[in-house]
């Protein structure tokens, strides 16, 4: 956690995300509320981080959260809610970054749209928000600093290999091999929390 | 693990896979030892999850605190959530039976007075409706087009499909919109029609598509903006998907 923001642990109550969003499914505006002090920063630092402009991430927030309850966009069994916002936010803005460029070349886009589609189970539901940051900032923290580059980039950035080998001036095999192994050793420093 | 079947690289071929950077060569193999080993799906899976975690190594950034304020505001004043279970609601409809298969047909966003005279049209919905096997899928407008909203009604046995849309701009001259279904998995995007929208940005297209192409509940739809004579073959910006 910043040392600057302290915030109560948004796991303190005891409601699952299924459960608030249940609730939300009511129409109980509370539950909003309370997904939205859960899961808030992560979605907003995501946008942050993908378009780099503030106001930009916030529509996205607003977007995603009003979504969640205007809309029928997220089904309990097809994965969890935390997974849910994060493939949402993050296609949300990679869409919008495209946009500003429209040069891009479409056929590209097929892919990642289809597999967007997919929502992945979160193998660190059990532990709080705060805990998973922690976890995930440590594994990082191992991995060689030229295959985290990579890996961020074309995680948050939606850079094809191609593109990424151009921006930082590596040959396009070095760059896969560096993603590639960087996404291998991630998983290993976390095997104890994955199925 | 021990995998004596598979080549000495294939746990890289995987991530390569789940990060989408394989050469067609490499994507040839991989779609293989997929066919050939179904249980590598759980090593992809996994593979995504692990990158569905970097956002949380992101360093914390709070949203300002009138945001919040604005999204609950914005829920307070409106309408109730949207309901789950698409499919119940589309048999409530139907009970309800044809004579309210018009106000329903205003409920799709056909409100336009042009469009309320187009009857041809109308009966169209009307009639795609009466039948229980018709499903309703949502339109979203994404990018620069996020205002917009839509429907397609998809009867199985029919060879038509409609599409009704809500605030998305009038194409220019020489442009028009093109709807197309990807399949999971695919990436060659099935051509379904092209379709334009009135100056208050508002359709009500019918196209005819092959029986076997039909939109189910498995196929994203996507609207992208193109030139109206081109061959079918997506280039233009995406302006439109169905619901996630």
């Amino acid at each position: 956690m910043h040392p600057d923001s302290p915030k109560p642990e948004p796991f303190a109550s005891d409601q699952t995300d299924t459960d608030l969003f249940l609730a939300l499914k009511a129409g109980r505006v509370e539950a909003l509320s309370d997904l939205y002090d859960r899961y808030s920063n992560l979605v907003y630092g995501l946008a942050l981080r993908v378009l780099s402009n503030s106001e930009e991430a916030e529509d996205v927030t607003q977007e995603i959260f009003l979504a969640l309850w205007h809309k029928d966009n997220y089904n309990p069994t097809r994965g969890s809610l935390s997974s849910f916002l994060v493939t949402m936010t993050r296609s949300r803005s990679i869409d919008r970054l495209r946009s500003r460029n429209t040069k891009l070349k479409f056929l590209q886009r097929w892919k990642r749209i289809s597999t967007a589609e997919e929502i992945s189970a979160n193998p660190l539901e059990q532990v709080s928000i705060n805990e998973r940051s922690q976890l995930i900032r440590e594994a990082l923290a191992r991995l060689p600093d030229s295959e985290r580059q990579v890996l961020e980039i074309a995680y948050f950035e939606g850079l094809s290999q191609s593109e990424i080998a151009q921006r930082l001036g590596i040959p396009l095999g070095t760059v896969k091999t560096r993603t590639r192994q960087g996404l291998l050793k991630l998983k290993q420093h976390l095997r104890d929390f994955i199925q | 693990m021990i995998r004596p079947s598979l080549p000495e690289n294939w746990e890289e071929l995987i991530a390569g896979y789940t990060l989408d950077d394989l050469d067609p060569e490499e994507a040839e193999i991989v779609e293989r030892l997929l066919n050939e080993n179904p249980d590598l799906r759980g090593e992809v899976k996994q593979l995504q999850e692990v990158l569905d975690l970097l956002p949380y190594g992101l360093p914390q950034q709070e949203p300002p605190a009138h945001l919040r304020a604005a999204i609950l505001d914005a829920v307070q004043e409106g309408d109730r959530p949207a309901r789950p279970h698409r499919r119940a609601r589309r048999r409530i409809w139907l009970e309800m039976g044809g004579a309210v298969a018009a106000f329903l047909a205003i409920a799709l966003g056909l409100d336009n007075y042009r469009l309320r005279q187009d009857l041809e049209s109308a009966d169209a919905v009307i009639q795609a409706l009466r039948q229980p096997e018709t499903e309703v899928y949502a339109l979203e407008g994404t990018g620069e087009t996020t205002a917009a909203s839509g429907r397609l009604v998809v009867n199985p046995n029919q060879d038509q499909i409609l599409v009704t849309v809500q605030n998305l701009p009038e194409p220019s001259a020489g442009q028009a919109y093109r709807l197309w279904g990807l399949t999971p998995g695919s990436t060659e995007p099935i051509y379904y029609g092209q379709f334009g929208t009135t100056a208050q940005g508002e359709t009500l297209a019918q196209l005819s598509i092959p029986r076997d192409a039909i939109p189910t509940e498995e196929i994203q739809l996507l609207i992208t903006l193109e030139s109206s004579t081109a061959p079918p073959i997506p280039e233009g910006p995406l302006v439109m998907q169905s619901s996630l």
